[in-house]
């Protein structure tokens, strides 16, 4: 039996080193990090700090975390301080700008390699990068361009879906800005830097930055990752129709297409606009006053004019109606009645306005009209549910009131009696 | 033809000694006496609770998929379903009040004394099935607001020390409180509770019978009156007047239904037992995590137990009462707990 126990004890060693992470021994052996932290000098300890620093009892760079040295990018023997720095052993120092994509593309396009070790990572990031305007400028020698590290950070490379990282689809729009909203830095570039000022007063802000809904597009939803370009005037519907495919659908079947096309205007954002994307609503988008956008190209009495102030007043109506019904639903629900068919009701009717506002998007009489009239009976369905619902109320206070007197006529005629046998009965 | 239809029935089943029983049966009168209509009116609100709950099974259906929809149908589609299951739910909450204070006013009578041990003794354990009555019926239709407390209610359960772990997984049906816990829930509320319901009651009334109605120590009665009619007849009137205000009830303040429970999602802000349960639920919460070297919660948890057979066991070691005198000492501590009990219960709901 002892002898079992004695085998057992290498077993439990082993058990209990390999519960330590792999990442945190490599970390604690090289020479490299020895030496830098040694240095008391902010550009060489810094990085190692960095690289070491944990989040609940993890390491929140993910090459720490996968096991990962310093070796494993800067070259050099990590385990032998005289060849740390040894070019002989692949020591290359802080690498340049230039050379920082071919430098992760080293491990992160290899197929193979990345298979074994984050099969569920892409392995297109450099071929994109260099098609992109940043990638194709720094190949050009502009090294101020963005880079691998100047989005994903260097020695505290964050998971993407971590929400304290800089690629974290709420972190996206400041971590462009950074360079994009700097008017000295992009000086020499002559685009734009009010890019995310506007981005911010718009729906899709709103929904990502206000309501953290992580859906909803940053940046790079419109000018992609990697492969980062402002889209072609001819490609804006695709972009758009990323999202928006019923939209684009629509809208690429209707005669506005082929007439923006020839005028060369972008497909969608002739009307909604760009980075600063307000909502849309039937007032803006949907309407013949003097400076709406309709009347950007359109004249009085055109055909799309009378047809335009046929289903705004068709939507006004219906909004209208919905908006009364939703009341008489919401006052008998107060008074306690079950409502629960009209509010499904009430949500086909949200569904029919949500298809009749995508179908605007074919700019021809009929379907709009269609969701319109049925999103129209189904409210009238809900209003009469309402009002039974309100009758009801009214009916069961009547029978209560009825069925108290009957109670309180009872109860008088017991009382009475009791009293005539009062006295008599006790002794 | 009434009389020898009577007469018929009385050879057989001898109504004649049952009607001798009822002429016998006489009620004390003194200024205590309005203490005693509690006990009819507590039995009246079962029946109330038995006759709804059976209506309801008409058409309730017990599994997580289809148990709020079915009780969606009772309150919209079935004719009174509203009212019915109204007056259940709202007899329910009176009936625990009821309960609760027609054993007060036994206690304070000390009507619990010789020979009346076993009255008290099934009376508390008829308050206990009450109270598991409303716990497991709370469930019943479903909704977020049940599935939560539930949740909170079966943790408190799973302090008990060395067997908390395996009454929560007994209650639950496994760690989580899924349909298998409705399943048994329903189970235990319409079939195990009613069972025991009335096998003590039965015990109870027969005690009552037996030994009638106490006269509380040092109080002079004033003569009696007849159960049957008199009694009976001024009981008619307070339940003619419950069922009036359950009516009312029903129809100005509908028991709400809330939305179906979404295990996955997000407990409610506010989950809340039912208030009869607050007093503990609060006292828990406000507990320290450790008292010494035990867990808070579980240290209340046994002293709610421990709490729970000393009221059962009080005719045992109240020995004035059984010599006929009153007991200041115990009559105290009876009001210090109901302060603790009605503080902790409007901490709880005002928190």
């Amino acid at each position: 039996m002892k002898k079992y126990i004695l085998y057992l004890i290498p077993v439990l060693l082993f058990c209990l080193w390999s519960d330590s992470s792999y990442g945190q021994q490599r970390l604690q052996q090289t020479v490299c990090m020895d030496c830098h932290l040694d240095m008391d000098i902010p550009e060489y300890t810094d990085p190692v700090h960095e690289f070491q620093m944990r989040e609940d009892d993890r390491f929140i760079d993910v090459h720490a975390r996968a096991g990962y040295g310093c070796h494993d990018c800067h070259g050099g023997d990590p385990h032998d301080i005289d060849r740390a720095k040894d070019t002989a052993a692949g020591y290359i120092g802080k690498p340049a700008p230039q050379d920082i994509p071919q430098l992760c593309a080293d491990c992160h396009s290899d197929i193979e390699y990345m298979r074994d070790r984050n099969p569920g990572l892409p392995t297109d990031q450099h071929r994109l990068y260099r098609t992109s305007d940043h990638g194709r400028a720094l190949e050009q020698g502009d090294t101020k361009v963005a880079t691998c590290t100047s989005c994903h950070d260097t020695h505290m490379i964050r998971r993407g879906d971590d929400p304290a990282s800089m690629t974290y689809p709420r972190n996206i729009p400041s971590m462009c800005a950074q360079c994009h909203s700097d008017e000295q830095y992009m000086a020499e570039y002559h685009i734009p830097t009010d890019q995310f000022e506007r981005y911010q007063d718009s729906e899709h802000a709103r929904l990502l930055l206000d309501e953290g809904d992580i859906g909803a597009p940053s940046c790079n939803t419109c000018h992609g990752n990697h492969g980062a370009a402002p889209p072609r005037v001819a490609a804006v519907h695709h972009v758009c129709g990323q999202c928006h495919a019923q939209h684009d659908e629509y809208f690429m079947e209707s005669t506005h297409a082929e007439i923006f096309d020839m005028m060369d205007m972008p497909g969608c954002a002739t009307c909604h606009g760009y980075h600063d994307i307000p909502t849309p609503t039937t007032e803006r988008l949907l309407s013949n006053e003097p400076d709406s956008v309709c009347m950007t190209c359109h004249v009085e009495n055109d055909p799309c004019y009378n047809y335009v102030e046929n289903i705004r007043g068709m939507f006004d109506r219906t909004s209208a109606k919905l908006e009364e019904t939703e009341e008489l639903i919401k006052r008998a629900e107060v008074l306690g009645m079950g409502v629960h068919q009209a509010q499904f009701n009430l949500a086909e009717v949200r569904d029919h306005f949500i298809r009749a506002r995508i179908r605007v998007h074919q700019f021809e009489p009929g379907p709009v009209e269609e969701e319109l009239d049925e999103a129209m009976a189904t409210i009238q369905v809900a209003y009469q549910i309402g009002e039974d619902a309100i009758r009801d109320w009214q009916t069961r206070r009547i029978g209560l009131g009825a069925s108290l007197v009957f109670i309180t006529i009872l109860v008088i005629a017991l009382i009475m009696k009791i009293r005539m046998r009062g006295e008599t009965q006790t002794s | 033809m009434k009389q020898s239809i009577y007469t018929w029935l009385d050879e057989r089943l001898h109504f004649h000694k049952i009607k001798e029983v009822v002429d016998k049966k006489d009620v004390p009168i003194h200024k205590h006496t309005i203490w005693y209509y509690l006990g009819g009116m507590t039995l009246f609100l079962f029946i109330v609770q038995f006759v709804t709950g059976m209506l309801l099974l008409f058409y309730y259906r017990p599994s997580a998929e289809e148990a709020f929809e079915s009780v969606q149908y009772i309150m919209n589609e079935v004719y009174f379903g509203w009212l019915i299951r109204s007056i259940h739910s709202w007899a329910a909450n009176v009936l625990v009040a009821v309960v609760v204070l027609h054993m007060i006013s036994v206690f304070f009578m000390q009507a619990y004394r010789k020979p009346r041990e076993l009255t008290w003794m099934s009376g508390v354990i008829l308050l206990f099935i009450t109270l598991g009555f409303g716990f497991t019926g709370y469930l019943l239709p479903w909704n977020q607001l049940a599935y939560f407390a539930t949740a909170v209610g079966t943790e408190m359960a799973g302090s008990v020390p060395f067997i908390g772990q395996w009454i929560l997984e007994f209650l639950r049906g496994g760690p989580d409180i899924t349909g298998a816990t409705l399943n048994r829930f329903f189970a235990i509320h319409v079939w195990i509770l009613p069972a025991a319901f009335f096998l003590f009651v039965i015990l109870h009334l027969y005690q009552v019978q037996l030994h009638g109605m106490s006269i509380p120590p040092n109080i002079e009665s004033k003569g009696s009156m007849k159960f049957y009619p008199d009694f009976l007849m001024r009981d008619a009137v307070g339940w003619l007047i419950a069922i009036g205000i359950l009516a009312a009830l029903a129809a100005l303040f509908p028991w709400e239904l809330g939305e179906k429970a979404d295990p996955f999602a997000p407990a409610p802000p506010g989950i809340k037992p039912e208030w009869y349960f607050m007093f503990m639920f609060q006292a828990l919460k406000v507990l320290p995590a450790t008292i010494g070297p035990i867990a808070g919660d579980v240290l209340g948890v046994v002293v709610f137990s421990i709490g729970a057979l000393l009221l059962v066991l009080i005719p045992l070691f109240d020995k004035k009462a059984e010599h006929g005198q009153s007991n200041p000492t115990l009559k105290w501590i009876g009001i210090i707990v109901i302060i603790f009990i009605i503080a902790m219960t409007i901490w709880g709901e005002l928190d």
